[in-house]
């Protein structure tokens, strides 16, 4: 196919892989559960990228493109893992968090962490990371389409074929067991 | 604790409800009452606009990670692609 200025051509192509493939694999593997998916993810989202390359047109920094191919990636990756009906198991709920007549259950009680220092962040994002390994697969899913950003809650909705009522209340529940590991390590890291 | 009806809960489920859609007016100013005398939902509301940013922001780090055979392995799709 012969080649023109505003089609990306070979070299330039793998100048990109090069470039970018670190900060799109660290994007990748902060996201899914599994370091060979997201090593996979990222190289369908560059041959997605090199196949359609003509639609690139100079429109948007490389970059900024090939993460919007990625976060489709991601967001198909997760499509899939939420309607496998395998990993769809008995699902925790809420309820151990809360006493009988909906207050916090006496050990439940959401403390305030008291933050500081930049350093913190860091040991914070360890333990969300291994908190959300803790996920089941579906709520992931759940909290992982709603952080992908591109696409609205109506369309989310759609493509997991899930009320808008189910998937808040999904990604809800996620969140609460979220915090809840989250605190336990704090705690656990304060002694 | 009544805290007009909305019980520790609702008002938790609420605080994520309301990063989908705004809250019809009567839940949200039941919501706003709640967490002003509850210490408890107060700090889940805190915690869970924390875990929102934590959650925007991974795989933003620095940490470098060894891509070279990955890219290799790109850059050999792609040629099989010509």
């Amino acid at each position: 196919m012969p080649t023109t200025d505003h089609v990306v051509d070979k070299r330039a192509f793998q100048e990109w892989v090069h470039a970018h493939t670190g900060d799109l694999l660290r994007y990748a593997k902060s996201r899914v559960r599994e370091e060979d998916v997201a090593e996979d993810l990222v190289q369908l989202a560059f041959i997605a990228a090199w196949e359609g390359r003509k639609k690139f047109a100079q429109q948007s920094s490389p970059r900024t493109w090939l993460f919007s191919i990625l976060k489709n990636k991601i967001a198909d990756h997760w499509r899939k893992a939420y309607r496998d009906p395998v990993v769809h198991g008995l699902e925790p709920v809420d309820a151990a968090f809360f006493t009988g007549d909906d207050r916090w259950a006496p050990g439940h009680i959401p403390v305030e962490w008291g933050l500081d220092g930049p350093d913190q962040e860091e040991q914070m994002q360890r333990f969300l990371a291994d908190c959300l390994q803790q996920l089941p697969t579906h709520w992931r899913a759940a909290v992982e389409m709603k952080y992908l950003k591109e696409k609205n809650a109506e369309a989310i909705c759609q493509e997991l074929g899930i009320t808008a009522t189910n998937y808040w209340q999904q990604v809800h529940r996620a969140k609460v067991q979220l915090r809840e590991c989250i605190s336990s390590k704090m705690t656990k890291n304060h002694h | 604790m009544h805290t007009l009806l909305l019980s520790c809960r609702k008002a938790a489920a609420l605080i994520e409800r309301r990063s989908f859609a705004p809250l019809p007016a009567g839940l949200s100013v039941q919501l706003w009452m709640h967490t002003r005398i509850c210490a408890g939902c107060k700090a889940f509301q805190h915690q869970s606009e924390v875990i929102d940013t934590l959650l925007e922001q991974r795989g933003n780090g620095v940490d470098a990670v060894s891509t070279a055979p990955l890219e290799q392995r790109i850059i050999t799709a792609i040629n099989d692609k010509n």
